[in-house]
């Protein structure tokens, strides 16, 4: 049951994908996937921030719905956090990306 | 940013710190209560945050809620500064006269500037300016720029063009001078005679006939440049002769001084002030008519404040008799015999010269006799008697 409710969701995502990527339009307007920028080292923006899963000095987990973004670093601080925007700084060394 | 920043403090707010408990439970329920959190730092197991006035009451709810303990740190703004310093009358009243003074000061004109004018004083126009209405201390917003542009050069003969501009206080009064057209419509017969005593050197007619010639010695009065042409039917008509004449001339300078002179000496000195501030004048002392008067106006950074002291000097001299020994009264001639040349030949070229320094029993004479080269060519108007003979 799992793997089949799997594979029908794999197919909507690709076709939401393809259809995105045919009318050049960005990614994360049809797929639904998270919005990110970095600048440099000191700045991340996520767009499309639902929660905050881990906060402390060296990391910051957010929930964006199908991935979970977790910037690590210090000093960082979280800017602000507003309609679903959270901007982080400090000085950033890593962002992954877990399911 | 910058405006984020000066709103929130304007609105002011708090910097409160969080301890135990969850902190991502407690900023997902602010973030799920709509409650604006920002510059959320954490430090070991305290995190530190702002929040607006109004909100910090419910984030009670939010921290009980994730076992976390709250506590003001510092609070931030306006009204807290209003509230801190509400018993102190002269902090908030010098704020609001800072305000008043900022809001008054910043509409009106503070200096009158003129660029672009050579021959025509800079006084001249900001007088004529001011009598239009604009001056130091007026609001711009009731100065009628077209009209006063147009009526100033109604007023200003000498201008062409004039054109006001505000650089932030400052009213700047563009203008361009009208170019004189030299008058070529005067025809009025004349004729060229000599002015001084000399021998020619340059003869140059540009209009009427040659009388002189190079090298010809002539006296004062006499034609050099006719203003009757005779046609080729042997009759005459009459023009205004034009040209220049170069002559050798003669020229002989004397300065005496005597040993007693008569000076002016100086016995007492007032000065007077006067503050003016938006045109507003604050005498400081009494003002004499016809003193010496210096105006300096107070810049900072290259802008004319509207803050200006005028210096007013009274000096007052007494005549007096001073005796003058040999070489007191030889200098006093010397300096007067060369202030007398270099007022003499200003406008011609000395060739050769010889001085002379003599004293004489009432005091000292100095005196020279110079060769010079000059123009002594001289327009007399031509007298013509109209008769009804053919």
């Amino acid at each position: 049951m799992r793997k089949r409710n799997c594979r029908k969701e794999k197919r909507t995502e690709s076709f939401l994908e393809s259809v995105g990527r045919s009318f050049d339009l960005p990614q994360e307007a049809l797929s639904g996937y998270v919005h990110t920028e970095i600048s440099g080292n000191k700045e991340v923006l996520v767009d499309g921030c639902q929660g905050v899963l881990e906060y402390g000095d060296c990391a910051i987990a957010l929930n964006t719905g199908r991935l979970t973004v977790r910037i690590c670093g210090c000093e960082l601080t979280v800017v602000s956090m507003q309609n679903g925007q959270a901007i982080i700084r400090g000085i950033i060394t890593g962002v992954e990306f877990c399911n | 940013m910058l405006l984020l920043k000066f709103i929130r403090f304007l609105s002011g707010y708090v910097v409160f710190s969080a301890r135990g408990g969850f902190p991502e439970r407690f900023i997902n329920l602010c973030r799920l209560n709509k409650i604006n959190l920002w510059e959320l730092k954490s430090s070991g197991s305290v995190i530190y945050a702002c929040t607006d006035c109004g909100e910090y009451r419910r984030i009670r709810h939010c921290a009980r809620k994730s076992g976390m303990k709250i506590k003001i740190e510092r609070k931030c703004g306006l009204p807290f500064f209003l509230n801190r310093h509400s018993r102190r009358a002269g902090v908030l009243a010098g704020i609001f006269i800072c305000i008043t003074v900022i809001c008054i000061l910043s509409t009106r004109i503070w200096s009158i500037e003129v660029t672009g004018n050579v021959n025509v004083p800079s006084e001249t126009i900001i007088g004529t300016f001011e009598k239009l209405g604009v001056r130091k201390g007026t609001s711009e917003n009731k100065i009628d720029i077209a009209k006063a542009e147009i009526e100033a050069l109604q007023e200003l003969d000498e201008l062409s063009w004039v054109n006001i501009n505000f650089e932030g206080s400052a009213a700047v009064v563009e203008v361009r001078e009208r170019e004189k057209v030299p008058d070529e419509s005067d025809e009025t017969p004349s004729e060229i005679v000599a002015s001084r005593d000399g021998q020619i050197v340059i003869l140059r007619p540009f209009n009427g006939t040659q009388v002189q010639k190079i090298g010809n010695g002539v006296l004062k009065g006499d034609l050099l440049i006719s203003g009757i042409e005779e046609n080729k039917d042997l009759t005459v008509s009459f023009c205004r002769a034009k040209g220049y004449v170069v002559a050798r001339t003669e020229r002989k300078l004397e300065c005496s001084v005597g040993k007693k002179i008569e000076a002016v000496k100086q016995t007492a000195e007032t000065a007077a002030y006067i503050i003016e501030f938006l045109g507003i004048e604050i005498p400081l002392g009494k003002t004499d008519e016809g003193s010496y008067s210096e105006k300096i106006s107070v810049r900072i950074n290259g802008v004319t404040l509207p803050l200006s002291m005028t210096r007013c000097m009274r000096i007052h001299n007494d005549k007096c008799t001073v005796n003058l020994d040999s070489g007191q009264a030889k200098l006093l001639a010397a300096l007067r015999f060369s202030e007398k040349c270099a007022e003499e030949f200003r406008y011609l070229k000395v060739q050769s010269e010889k001085i002379s320094a003599n004293q004489k029993a009432d005091g000292f004479t100095v005196g020279g006799e110079f060769v010079c080269i000059e123009n002594i060519g001289k327009e007399v108007p031509l007298e013509i008697e109209e008769t009804d003979e053919p």
